[in-house]
């Protein structure tokens, strides 16, 4: 989502570092004169602050005006010098956030603009993530990196089941120092491929294993990593695999929960969780398909979600299949 | 490019050591036809001049012109083929593969050629390639289908913004698989291959381009309507020249050509010679499709279950 900001002072830009590497949040600044200008070239549902210190009275009352019939958008006000009289009016009149002088001082936080987004329901928020029906009661964050996350302990992840196809063919048309050759560019394939997202090779068996990516509850970057691998497995079979025999994998994405042990220390992990997704992946998920429970899927990025279809259920979950490249 | 005096020193110890005044003089006149060692070091050609006095001579006068890299070359292929039926082991190649790596370059086994390391610079010669002398290259040609309507329809900062992420998508893929784009016009451009699977790697390219774009128009693209291009894969021989302006080729009038008349929107069309160098795995890709008695084309689209 972008968040636009529109002011010409350094200490309001300041003001937003807080957020500046989020990585759900696009921070964009504008000159504080062209709000109407730039105002078509921010996404639908983002949400804007204004600097409303640059404006005299009239002018102000017009930008206010503005602001609260401006369709398809949320609006925060900043007001570095406490100008604004009747805070509450403005939020009577749509706005979504306030920014006075203590808040200035103080910065825009990860939470805080969070609230602010929240505050308020667009239209354009329509099929948008809905709040999960998760089968965990209550996720246990493990957050967006691996920073917070200790060995010993239980949290939720995003699990990431990949097995390659064709293992009796294989078999049959490789010596074992070919299919292994062919495992090892697989696996490091894998790990290159996840490891710019966060993910980790935690189990890994002789065709495939288990890569847990942290969640923080508010995305799974899995499921853009997965798609993209579905789409062009011929380009990775061809660069990656080195022998030109056509390879074919399945892959399965679930949240679920576990205690975290390090890689290699996996073998006495007692976890519904990891016994779901190996079952989903080397029972239910067909071969070369990519499949993703429905609680995954609400947290896909909304451009993604209809190259996904519904395909049964699993475990009483609804499981959604991506379509696959012909 | 220049090679380090260590280089030059180990690559004179390998020459004495390995061969003959004569086999050197066979293997120089490879690069340097009517080379005369005897006037270039001075010797009487009643005398025999000392295996190291010539290797250095030999040496430095390959550094001088240039020549030094594909003179080491050589080397390589005779120490792994042998020369006139004999074979010769010359020693120190490794060093001199690795003294010469320090400086940047890395040694393609497969094509048997020294090109720059890309983590170290990207020039669009590689390093190596010299002014005037005819290669062979793939080349991928690439468009903006509709380019002057999304100008016209769209605001001017979105348009900079879109056509600067195509661009970024274009020259990762490129890039990546050690081609150069030697031409980008801001709605689409030339970029050239020319090591080892040339071809290959020009097809995955084009084909990774189209699959980042439809992820880019899905998730990213805030044009008016989908960014879509056309794209097309062609071989042959051109001249290289620094400018490209300069360049005057049959392959790239071809590929324009290809790409303009021949390839639909969100498609890439491949040429024959193109198509005859790809791998099985590639091949079964490819849809072949008739342009009339002389033109056969392979097109790739990407195309979804219903």
């Amino acid at each position: 989502m972008e968040v636009a900001v529109f002011s010409d002072s350094a200490a309001i830009k300041k003001c937003f570092d807080g957020i500046k590497k989020s990585r759900v949040y696009k921070l964009l600044f504008f000159p504080s004169g062209e709000l109407k200008k730039k105002v078509k070239t921010i996404e639908k549902g983002a949400i804007i602050y204004v600097d409303i210190d640059r404006y005299g009275i009239p002018e102000r009352d017009k930008v206010l005006k503005y602001l609260s019939k401006l369709d398809g958008y949320r609006y925060g006000i900043v007001d570095g010098r406490g100008i604004i009289g009747d805070i509450p009016s403005l939020f009577f009149n749509g706005a979504s956030d306030y920014i006075g002088k203590e808040m200035l001082k103080e910065g825009m936080t990860f939470p805080r603009l969070k609230k602010a987004v929240s505050f308020r329901t667009l239209e354009s928020d329509a099929g948008a993530v809905e709040a999960p029906v998760s089968k965990i009661q209550n996720y246990i964050i493990s957050g967006s990196d691996w920073q917070g996350i200790k060995p010993g302990k239980e949290y939720t992840f995003c699990f990431m089941y990949i097995e390659l196809e064709n293992q009796t063919a294989l078999k049959d048309n490789l010596s074992d120092s070919q299919i292994s050759s062919v495992m090892n560019s697989f696996k490091k394939f894998i790990e290159r491929s996840v490891a710019p997202l966060e993910g980790r090779l935690w189990i890994w068996n002789d065709f495939g294993g288990l890569i847990l990516f942290p969640f923080d509850g508010e995305r799974c970057n899995a499921i853009l990593a997965c798609f993209r691998l579905v789409l062009s497995r011929r380009i990775y079979c061809v660069e990656e695999l080195g022998f030109d025999i056509s390879f074919n994998y399945r892959i399965a994405l679930y949240i679920g929960n576990t205690v975290y042990k390090m890689k290699g220390d996996t073998g006495t992990i007692v976890s519904d969780s990891v016994n779901s997704i190996f079952h989903l992946g080397k029972k239910y998920v067909k071969p070369g398909n990519f499949y993703l429970t429905e609680e995954v899927f609400r947290f896909s990025p909304q451009g993604l979600k209809k190259c996904f279809l519904p395909t049964g259920s699993f475990e009483g979950q609804k499981i959604m299949r991506m379509r696959l490249p012909m | 490019m220049r090679v380090s005096g260590w280089a030059v020193h180990l690559a004179t110890r390998a020459l004495a050591e390995s061969m003959d005044i004569r086999s050197m003089i066979h293997l120089v006149r490879r690069l340097i036809r009517n080379y005369d060692i005897y006037e270039r070091t001075g010797f009487s050609d009643k005398m025999s001049i000392p295996n190291k006095d010539a290797a250095a001579q030999i040496v430095r006068d390959m550094r001088d012109s240039e020549l030094l890299l594909e003179f080491i070359i050589m080397l390589i292929d005779v120490h792994q083929n042998g020369m006139a039926g004999k074979k010769y082991r010359i020693p120190y190649l490794r060093e001199i593969v690795n003294e010469i790596e320090k400086s940047g370059l890395i040694y393609d086994q497969e094509s048997r050629l020294f090109f720059e390391d890309p983590r170290v610079r990207r020039t669009i010669n590689w390093g190596v390639l010299r002014e005037l002398e005819e290669y062979i290259f793939t080349f991928v040609r690439l468009d903006i289908v509709g380019n002057t309507n999304l100008v016209r329809q769209n605001p001017e900062e979105v348009i900079q913004t879109t056509y600067s992420d195509l661009r970024s998508i274009v020259q990762t893929a490129i890039e990546k698989r050690n081609g150069r784009i030697w031409n980008w016009e801001g709605d689409g451009g030339l970029a050239a291959f020319y090591f080892s699977n040339r071809s290959i790697h020009a097809v995955l390219s084009a084909m990774e381009i189209i699959h980042e774009l439809y992820i880019y128009n899905l998730l990213g693209c805030r044009l008016n309507k989908p960014l879509r291009v056309r794209i097309a894969v062609h071989s042959g021989p051109c001249q290289f020249r620094h400018n490209f302006e300069d360049i005057k080729s049959d392959t790239i009038k071809k590929i324009m050509e290809l790409e303009s008349k021949y390839t639909r929107p969100d498609s890439i069309t491949v040429s024959k010679s193109v198509f005859h160098m790809l791998n099985q795995t590639l091949e079964e890709r490819l849809q072949p499709t008739n342009y009339g008695e002389n033109t056969t084309c392979y097109s790739y689209q990407l195309k979804w279950e219903s």
